[in-house]
Formats: structure tokens, C-alpha cells, sequence
């Protein structure tokens, strides 16, 4: 038939499928005239049109959702013999066969479970493999594991496994009306059989519900132990089904290596574990979409990260992330026994620290703290200690899936300038830092430095990617338009989690107003992320300071300057900061900037007495006109510390400046330095640790961390840490300058030169790598080399300050009597280097001299221990 | 390292013609949907019957809430998306279902293997599939109202927006291309 025919048959449908029936055989009559093959069409179309018909709908129905296979009412195979056994009924039809309920002939007492395979064993090397296993297997015993009684072939030649008889109900079944405690001890139970086969080198293969049986008694039964391997074909790649068409039909407690193909072990067992534990305790599916047969993966939409993480909140947070250890993609992330799962969840149930909480020592405290009310003792702490720089502070901070699903977090990335005029850059920069900074302030938000977010500046990554570089769950990323004296900032937030953005909005104001507008932009983004702003924050928020635009101007470019810290940068930065303060002398932020930069410049390049007393004034006048400052709280105990060997006081204005601005990775970082110099190394790492976590790409942060190390006398760890650093960034001085060091403290010079020549390549004027490399060519021998250094640093100390702290490092190495007299003259420039004295190795060997004694002394940290 | 690709991606690309991205895109949705009704059955009432719309309406919140980031040619491109992917994932899902119950031997039925069809009973996804692209040769458009219609989950309405029809003649098409498809499933043609 024509196009043109179907036209003209459409047509008269129409039009007679509206008429009466009655009326449609005249009007075809007049339409169709002769052409009866026309008639013919439309009239046949008519006799199908059922209007209100569900057939398709019906069609469709029916292939989402097949009516379960009717169990067969009568067993064709009851009254028959297998073996010794008699069949007295079908229990249930399976994959590979059928299992009949039946006893033996000779012990009718006993009811069996007969699994009758439907397949034949095939060869005679199959059968034997086959009755070797299947032995094994017998030798299981284990309350909680339904016993293997026998097997053997039918006269057919088709294989059959006899087991114990369990009469119960199916595990989720059971447990749905228990409450979590009695869940987890039923689960506890079964995992108590699984280690015990794992002893024994046997694994499941296919932990599900369904093979999980509750006796009248309240007794978990494992049922089928090993018969996914018994029932493989030999060289089989690992007992699962890997046809396409069962690729639709993945098993949902079958671990991702499984669903691959690969290799089963215990960590296979150990997800299906955690699999059935989820679904036990949230009565949902585990959603496995990430693991798929095919090579081509697809990620798991965020539809069902959603709703895994839904039903995971309503988890105890601990008992979340065991369970997500267990479903750790990679077996080496989980549990490396069932033991260890076993007993993480026995520490949760008598509330003990959990293994798979992260190791924050804080928590480990507090855990502690609330099971036994006792003073925590020395004894425990350097335990702790020991568990935490053992681990490896990198791996601790590490992120593990979900676990900071709670957690709010977010990464603001450096805004985009849009004015078109690259020399308002700074505006576009100062814009996020202080957006940063506004959001810092919120309690429950964690927010990552600048550091490390600058370094996706004008990059075009992708939203997630960096995300998941910064282990964030939010995004910030938006553009500032400045036009005179107004301006306008566009913010788009982007949810790392479920991928898509959530919120967008964009803000005028003038820039007189311009702190009161940044605390409206930053309230605004933590309601979107919904964070609850405390009364202190919303009291920020609202107040209205207003600033004098030349002087806020003037105020970014100094943060810009800073934020480089060259010399000259930060020598420019104090300019800019005075000249903002000749505009607005009542400007405490600019104040605070000061501060840093004199902080920046103490010992590098202005000595300690100079720099330091100038960013003490700083910090005192920025705290005078605003309290809340944080980061002229954070100055002043750093000064207090390093300079005036204050550090109680100083432990008193970190403490204030990490409450103010519980974000401020740097105040962190200070903060553990100087409890690992006083001697309190383990809250240091904590500390360090906090920091870490809010500025996870920054290498000062992680030079930092490798310090602490070699401090505590971690050497491998700070040689591992350091190299990291210098791995990812070739040309980062400190890196190497550092590395370097570390090699000094397990005497491993060559290498040692190697770094520190490195640093000098880099920057041939730093002293540092200089008297580190005059140290190790001293310890090599080469006295000249070492000579030819010293003379070096002494000619430079002409032109500007070197720590005496370096100098008494040189000498050292050379064995030479002067180290005492540089670290007394470096005491009595007060120098900041001096707060590792008590606890850097390279000076053990003066230990024992009571001028050294007396040093410490002088420095605060004979007493400062008790803090 | 590089990350499986999402499904918004695959779905451009199969959009674009990649069929391999279809391939990897299919067990994805199957698992969803499949998901999706195990989850319904289990909420309770075991015995009662699905609802298919709500399902596949289910099933297109979560597409469409994936894709939210993407400008789509337009909405129309992304329902017929959506929908023929589903219709895919349905008749590959009852392939299964039939090659599993003969036993492995996954054959995909013809229409010369189908028995011919009386009213008495209900033909499966395979054959309305191969209707409906039979249905296409003479008029794809109805073909595709009705893919929207009853893969897609659609109410008229919405298949008239995005279609770009009015919801008259998505009304008419519905009914001459349900009556054509009735009449080949009954053998006449």
C-alpha cells in the first residue's frame, strides 16, 4: 500500500471509529467505493481497536515482573532412591539442581537434604575431584555450618551431595523483627563459622541470605559451605555464572572480583558478609551496579548512592563504615579476616573503638573516655601513639568511601575573573579567599584551604574528579564581575556525591559593603548545603561592618602578595597591609595579615627579635579591634611559642584561633608542631592530621607530616612521607630540602647529598639545605667540602639572619666543641628553630651536658610536657 | 586511571551512534528496573501486581535526574532515549528469561517461530517488539508514541510535549497504531 494509502486509510479509521458501529458500514460504503482492499484495511483496523484495552500495558507488566515458577504440587521423584536415601518430598528447585527433602533407608530418624545436580560430572577426573572436595567439605564441623553427610553419583551418573537437614527460616526472614543487637549477634554467629572454614582454607563462594537458616532455636545455619567450588568445572574460572544472558542476573552478594571472573579468596567471603549485613540491617539490597561483568564498567548512579546512603543513615555512623569495609571494592581494603569483622562488630556492641573508624586519635580519646571514666594515663597515649605513626598518618587520613558521607564538606574554587583585565585577578582571588574564609567560620563544615583549591585554577577538570582529589562532598566554583564600585559574584554549587549542581545564585553589591555581602554569599552556600549556622555564625553573618573600598583593595592585594611568599612578595605584602592601614588605621584584618608576614619573614630573612616583636605588636592591635580574629589568635601563638617560649599561652591562642576558625589548616598544623615539640606527640598528630584533611594537596602540609616524623623518630615513615612530596612536586625546595634531612637521621649521607644538592640547584641562597649539606659531607669525611659550607653560611649571615640552630647542626658534624655556643646564641636571638631541641635526634649526642639541660629549659620545654 | 564511563555519557554516545555504548548501558538499566520492582515487591503485598508506569516513571526520575547537567537536543531526543532503551532492556531481559528456561540455548525468536496468535493469549515483549518495528516500516511516528506510551511510562500529554503533537492526534495515533499492532499480533498482517 501507498504512503498516500496509509494517509487515506488513517483517515477513514478516524472518522468511523467516532461514528456508532451501526453507522460505520455506510459511511465506508460511500468513502471506499469499489476500492475494497482499502475497505478491507480499515475495517480489519476497526475490528482490532478495543478501546481501553491493557494488552500492552500487560505485555510490559508481565516482563518486569514474572510470576514466581510455581512450586510442582506433587514431587515425581518422592518414594524413589538415591543412594541409601529415600526421597520423601521436593524442598526447593535451584540453579544447579534440585534439593529433596529424604532420610536414610537404615536411620529414619534422620532427615537429609539431598542437592540432586541436573548435569552429569562428566569425566571420570571430574568425579574424583569431586569426591576429594566433597571429603573436605564433610570434614566441616561447626554448629553454625549444616553439615556435608555424604554424596556420590546416581545410577544416571548424576552427581548428589547429601546434607544436614535444616529446618528454619530464611535469615531476613528471622531477623526482620529482631532489634539491631540480636541481628548483629545472630550475624556475629555465622560469621564465627566462616573464620572457621577459612581456618581451614575452605570458602563459601556464595554467602546469601538464602543460604542462611534460623532453627526454632534462634541458631544461625550456614548452608551449602564450598559447593559453588565443588560444583565448578575444573579450571573453571571462579564458580560463577558468566554467560551473557546471567550477566543480567548478577548474584547481589557476590563481590566485584567475583562478578570479574577473578580469583576467589577469603576477602570474597568477607564481602558477601558485609553484603548480607547491610541487607539485614537495612533490609535493602547492597546496589552493585559499579561491578559489572562487562569490561566496560557503569558507574552506579547517583539514584542509588542516594538511596544506599538513605538507608545507611539510619546506621550507628560506626557500625556504616564496618559495613562498608566489609564492601570495600578492593579486597585489600576490607577486613583482612572474618575474625576482624567479627570482632570490630563485637567492639561496637560493648562500645569499644572500632577498627574501621577512621583512626582519629580524638576518637579513639573519646571512645575511651566514655566506656571508662579514668584518667587517660602516659602509658596509653604512647600506645596510641605508636598505633597511629605505626599506621601511617597518610593512610589514616585516606579516604574510605562513604565515610565522610556526613561529613560536610567543601572546596571553593578559585572564583573566575571576569572583567577581562587580568590585573584584577587579585580581586577574583581575594573574592574566594575571603568566601573561604566566611565559610571557615561555620561550625560543621569543613572547608578546604586555598592551597590546595588554587591549584585547579582555571583548569578545566572535571567537577567530580576534583572532588574526589580534595575528598570533598561539595563544590563551589563561580565568577566575580567587578565594575567600579560595584560588584557581582556568581556561584554555582555542584554536588560531588550525586553529580549534579544544587544550587546556583548570583549577588550584586557595592564593595563598600563588601564584608557584609561575603558573609551573605557565604550563609547563603552553607543553607544550601545545609549546614546549620549557629547563633555566633549567624550574628557574623548579619552584622554589617563596612570597610573603606581603597583600603579592602589595598588589604587583597597584600593577602595576594603573601599568599606567594617569596621574600619580595611578602616584603611587598607588609607594604600593601600598611598602606591599606594608612587608609583604615582601625583595620584588624589588616592587622592580622601583618602579622603573617612578619611571622613568614622571621628567620628566613629579618631575625627572630625584629620580625617577631613587630608581628607580636600586629597581632596584639588586630585583637584589640576585633577579638574574633582568628587568625591574629593563630599569630600570637606562634609567636608565644617560637619566640617567646610561652607555650602554655600559646597553646591558649591556638586553642581560641582553631575555635574561631576551626578550618585554618595552617593554625592546625602550628598547633601540632608545637605539641610535638613539648612533647605531646600525640595530639600532634592529630593535629597534623586536621590539617591534612583541610588541605590534602598542600606540600607544606605534607613536608610538615614528614618533619613529625623524623622528630618522632619514624624514620622509615618520614623518608616514605618526604619522598612523596618531592615525587609529586620535582621542583618544591622544602621537599627536598627535608628529605634530605631525614636521611641524616639514619645516616644515609650519599643519599642525603643527593636531595639536598637538589634544593641547592633550586635555590642556591637557602641555608637550610646548606648546613644539612655541610652535616652530611662532615659525617662522609669530606671535611673540606664541609668547611668550604660553613664559611659559606657565616659569609651569608653577613647580609641577613642564619639560624644558629643551623650553624650548631654543622658543627655537630664536624664534632666540633661550637655547637653549644651557636644554640646559645641562637637562644638569645630567640630563634624558632630552638622548639625542636628536645626532641631532634641530630643532637643527641650533646644530651648529656648541662648547658644543653639548660637550654631546654630556657626554651619552656622541661615543663611544658604536663600541658 | 580512568573511571567507567556514567551513564549520562554512555547515553550520548549511544545517542550518537555508538552501539557499544548501548551494550554497557543495557544490564545498567536492567539492574535499575530490576531493582526497582524487586524493591516494590518487597515494601509488602507480594501478590500484588506491579505497576509498570510507576516503575518506568521511577526509572526516568533517576535517568533524568543523572542527566540534569547535560543540555539535551531536546527533551523529545531524551524520552526516545530513555524509552527505546527500555524497550531494549525488556526484550533482552525476556530473551534471557527464554533462553535460560531451554536451557542455555539462547535463541532469539523470529517471527516464524511464533506460534500464531489468538486473543486468548498474551503475547510477550519479543513479539511486540518485532510489531512495533514492523509498525515502524509503515509509520514511525505512531511507533513511537506508542514506545513512549508503554515502555516510556508517558501519559499523552507528556508525549505530546515532547514529541512536538497535540494531544488529539497523540490520542489518534495511539489508538490506529494500537489497533495495527493488535491486528499483526493476531497474524493478520
Amino acid at each position: 500500500m501507498e504512503a498516500s494509502g496509509w494517509d487515506r486509510v488513517e483517515e477513514l479509521f478516524h472518522h468511523a471509529a467516532d461514528l456508532a458501529p451501526a453507522e460505520r458500514a455506510a459511511f465506508l460504503d460511500r468513502a471506499c467505493g469499489r476500492d475494497a482492499k482499502l475497505r478491507r484495511e480499515v475495517e480489519s483496523l476497526l475490528a482490532t481497536d478495543i478501546p481501553h484495552d491493557r494488552l500492552f500495558q500487560e505485555v510490559i507488566n508481565r516482563t518486569i515482573h514474572r510470576p514466581p515458577e510455581e512450586p510442582e504440587e506433587t514431587c515425581s521423584m518422592t518414594g524413589q532412591r538415591i543412594g541409601p536415601y529415600a526421597i520423601t518430598g521436593l524442598i526447593g528447585k535451584g540453579g544447579m539442581g534440585d534439593v529433596y527433602h529424604a532420610v536414610r533407608e537404615d536411620d529414619f530418624r534422620m532427615p537429609v537434604a539431598i542437592k540432586l545436580l541436573r548435569r552429569g560430572a562428566g569425566t571420570e577426573t571430574a568425579l574424583r575431584r569431586f569426591r576429594t572436595e566433597r571429603q573436605i567439605l564433610a570434614g566441616l564441623r561447626h554448629p553454625n555450618i549444616a553439615r556435608l553427610l555424604d554424596g556420590g553419583a546416581t545410577d544416571a551418573g548424576l552427581p548428589y551431595l547429601v546434607m544436614e537437614y535444616v529446618e528454619g527460616a530464611p535469615l531476613l526472614e528471622y531477623a526482620a523483627a529482631l532489634p539491631v543487637r540480636e541481628r548483629l549477634e545472630l550475624f556475629r554467629a555465622v560469621c564465627s563459622a566462616v573464620h572457621y572454614a577459612h581456618q581451614r582454607q575452605i570458602v563459601h563462594r556464595d554467602i546469601k541470605p538464602a543460604n542462611i537458616l534460623v532453627t526454632a532455636d534462634g541458631i544461625p545455619k550456614l548452608l551449602d559451605f564450598g559447593i559453588a567450588k565443588l560444583l565448578d568445572p575444573p579450571g573453571g574460572a571462579g564458580g560463577t555464572a558468566t554467560a551473557t544472558g546471567a550477566q543480567l542476573m548478577t548474584p547481589d552478594y557476590a563481590s566485584p572480583e567475583q562478578l570479574r571472573g577473578e580469583a576467589v579468596t577469603v576477602a570474597t567471603d568477607i564481602y558477601s558478609l558485609g553484603a548480607v549485613l547491610y541487607d539485614l540491617l537495612t533490609g535493602q539490597k547492597v546496589n552493585r551496579v559499579t561491578q559489572t561483568c562487562s569490561s566496560g564498567g557503569v558507574e552506579e548512579t547517583d539514584g542509588e548512592r542516594r538511596q544506599r546512603r538513605r538507608a545507611a543513615e539510619h546506621l550507628d555512623p560506626d557500625l556504616d563504615r564496618i559495613v562498608l569495609k566489609a564492601l570495600h571494592r578492593a579486597p585489600e581494603q576490607r577486613y583482612a579476616s572474618v575474625e576482624e569483622f567479627s570482632e570490630d562488630l563485637r567492639r561496637l556492641l560493648e562500645d569499644l573503638p572500632v577498627q574501621a573508624r577512621r583512626q582519629s586519635l580524638l576518637y579513639l580519646g573519646r571512645k575511651f573516655l566514655r566506656r571508662n571514666r579514668l584518667p587517660v594515663v602516659a602509658a596509653t597515649a604512647i600506645a596510641l601513639l605508636s598505633l597511629a605513626l605505626g599506621m601511617g598518618l597518610r593512610r589514616l587520613g585516606a579516604p574510605v568511601p562513604g565515610l565522610d558521607a556526613n561529613l560536610r564538606s567543601i572546596a571553593v574554587l578559585p572564583l573566575e575573573n571576569l572583567s577581562g583585565d587580568p590585573g584584577q585577578e587579585y580581586f577574583a582571588d581575594g573574592m574566594t579567599d575571603a568566601l573561604i574564609g566566611e565559610l571557615a567560620r561555620i561550625r560543621g563544615l569543613r572547608v578546604i584551604s586555598r592551597a590546595s583549591t588554587v591549584a585547579y585554577k582555571g583548569a578545566r577538570r572535571r567537577l567530580p574528579e576534583i572532588a574526589h582529589s580534595l575528598r570533598v562532598g561539595t563544590i563551589a566554583e563561580g565568577s566575580v564581575l567587578r565594575s567600579g564600585d560595584r560588584v557581582r559574584v556568581a556561584l554555582r554549587l555542584f554536588d560531588a556525591v550525586g553529580d549534579r549542581p544544587v544550587w546556583s545564585g548570583s549577588y550584586e553589591g557595592e564593595l563598600r559593603d563588601v564584608l557584609a555581602f561575603q558573609s551573605r554569599v557565604a550563609a547563603a552556600v552553607a543553607r544550601e548545603i545545609r549546614v546549620t549556622l549557629t547563633a555566633t555564625d549567624r550574628a557574623r553573618a548579619s552584622s554589617d561592618p563596612r570597610v573603606n573600598l581603597d583600603a579592602y583593595d589595598t588589604y587583597l592585594r597584600g593577602r595576594q602578595a603573601l599568599f606567594r611568599s617569596t621574600v619580595e612578595d611578602i616584603q611587598r605584602a607588609i607594604q600593601l597591609f600598611q598602606q591599606a592601614l594608612g587608609i583604615e588605621p582601625n583595620y584588624a584584618l589588616a592587622y592580622s595579615g601583618l602579622a603573617q608576614s612578619y611571622i613568614t619573614l622571621s628567620g628566613m630573612y629579618l631575625r627572630p627579635r625584629e620580625a617577631m616583636s613587630k608581628a607580636k605588636a600586629a597581632a596584639a592591635r588586630a585583637l584589640e579591634i576585633d577579638p574574633g580574629v582568628a587568625e591574629a589568635h593563630f599569630s600570637m601563638g606562634v609567636v608565644q611559642g617560637w619566640y617567646e617560649f610561652q607555650w602554655e599561652q600559646a597553646d591558649r591562642e591556638f586553642k581560641r584561633a582553631i575555635e574561631l576558625n576551626p578550618n585554618d589548616a595552617m593554625a592546625h598544623l602550628w598547633y601540632g608542631q608545637s605539641m610535638i615539640s613539648t612533647g605531646r606527640a600525640m595530639e600532634g598528630v592529630e593535629q597534623m592530621r586536621i590539617a591534612h584533611d583541610l588541605d590534602p594537596l598542600s606540600a607544606f602540609v605534607e613536608t610538615g607530616l614528614g618533619q613529625m616524623y623524623f622528630l618522632s623518630r619514624q624514620y622509615p615513615l618520614a623518608i616514605q612521607q618526604l619522598r612523596s612530596v618531592t615525587a609529586s612536586d620535582d621542583t618544591f625546595i622544602e621537599g627536598h630540602t627535608w628529605l634530605g634531612a631525614a636521611y641524616l637521621y639514619t645516616k644515609q649521607y650519599a643519599e642525603a647529598v643527593g636531595e639536598l644538592e637538589r634544593a641547592r640547584q633550586l635555590d642556591p641562597q637557602q641555608s637550610q639545605p646548606m648546613a644539612y649539606l655541610a652535616y652530611a659531607h662532615a659525617r662522609l669525611g669530606a671535611r673540606q667540602a664541609a668547611d668550604r659550607l660553613l664559611r659559606q653560611l657565616k659569609e651569608l649571615s653577613h647580609s641577613r639572619y642564619i639560624s644558629g640552630y643551623l650553624f650548631a647542626i654543622v658543627c655537630v658534624g664536624m664534632n666540633s666543641d661550637d655547637a653549644i655556643d651557636w644554640l646559645e646564641k641562637a637562644y638569645a636571638e630567640r630563634d624558632d628553630m630552638l622548639s625542636w631541641l628536645k626532641v631532634d635526634a641530630l643532637f643527641d649526642p650533646l644530651r648529656g651536658e648541662p648547658r644543653f639541660q639548660q637550654l631546654i629549659r630556657q626554651v619552656g620545654l622541661d615543663s611544658a610536657a604536663h600541658l | 586511571m580512568t573511571r567507567p564511563p556514567s551513564v549520562t555519557r554512555l547515553l550520548i554516545e549511544w545517542s550518537q551512534g555508538n552501539h557499544s555504548a548501548l551494550d554497557q548501558l543495557t544490564p545498567h538499566v536492567y539492574r535499575e528496573l530490576h531493582a526497582l520492582a524487586r524493591r516494590s515487591l518487597l515494601r509488602g503485598r507480594p501478590n500484588q501486581t506491579l505497576q509498570p508506569t510507576a516503575l518506568i516513571n521511577e526509572l526516568y526520575l533517576r535517568l533524568i535526574e543523572q542527566t540534569q547537567t547535560i543540555e539535551w537536543e531536546s527533551r523529545s531526543h531524551f524520552f526516545g532515549i530513555a524509552a527505546r532503551l527500555m524497550r531494549n532492556v525488556l526484550v533482552d531481559y525476556s530473551r534471557a528469561q527464554s533462553a535460560a528456561k531451554r536451557g542455555g540455548a539462547a535463541v532469539a525468536v523470529t517471527i516464524e517461530q511464533a506460534e500464531p496468535l489468538a486473543f486468548d493469549r498474551t503475547p510477550d515483549v519479543l513479539e511486540l517488539d518485532e510489531a512495533l518495528s514492523r509498525l515502524a516500516e509503515r509509520d514511525q511516528r505512531k511507533a513511537n508514541v506508542i514506545e513512549l506510551r508503554y515502555f516510556g511510562g508517558m501519559s499523552r500529554e507528556e508525549i505530546a510535549g515532547a514529541l512536538d503533537l497535540t494531544v488529539p492526534t497523540v490520542k489518534r495515533d495511539l489508538r490506529l497504531g494500537e489497533a495495527w499492532l493488535r491486528r499483526h499480533l493476531a497474524g493478520g498482517g
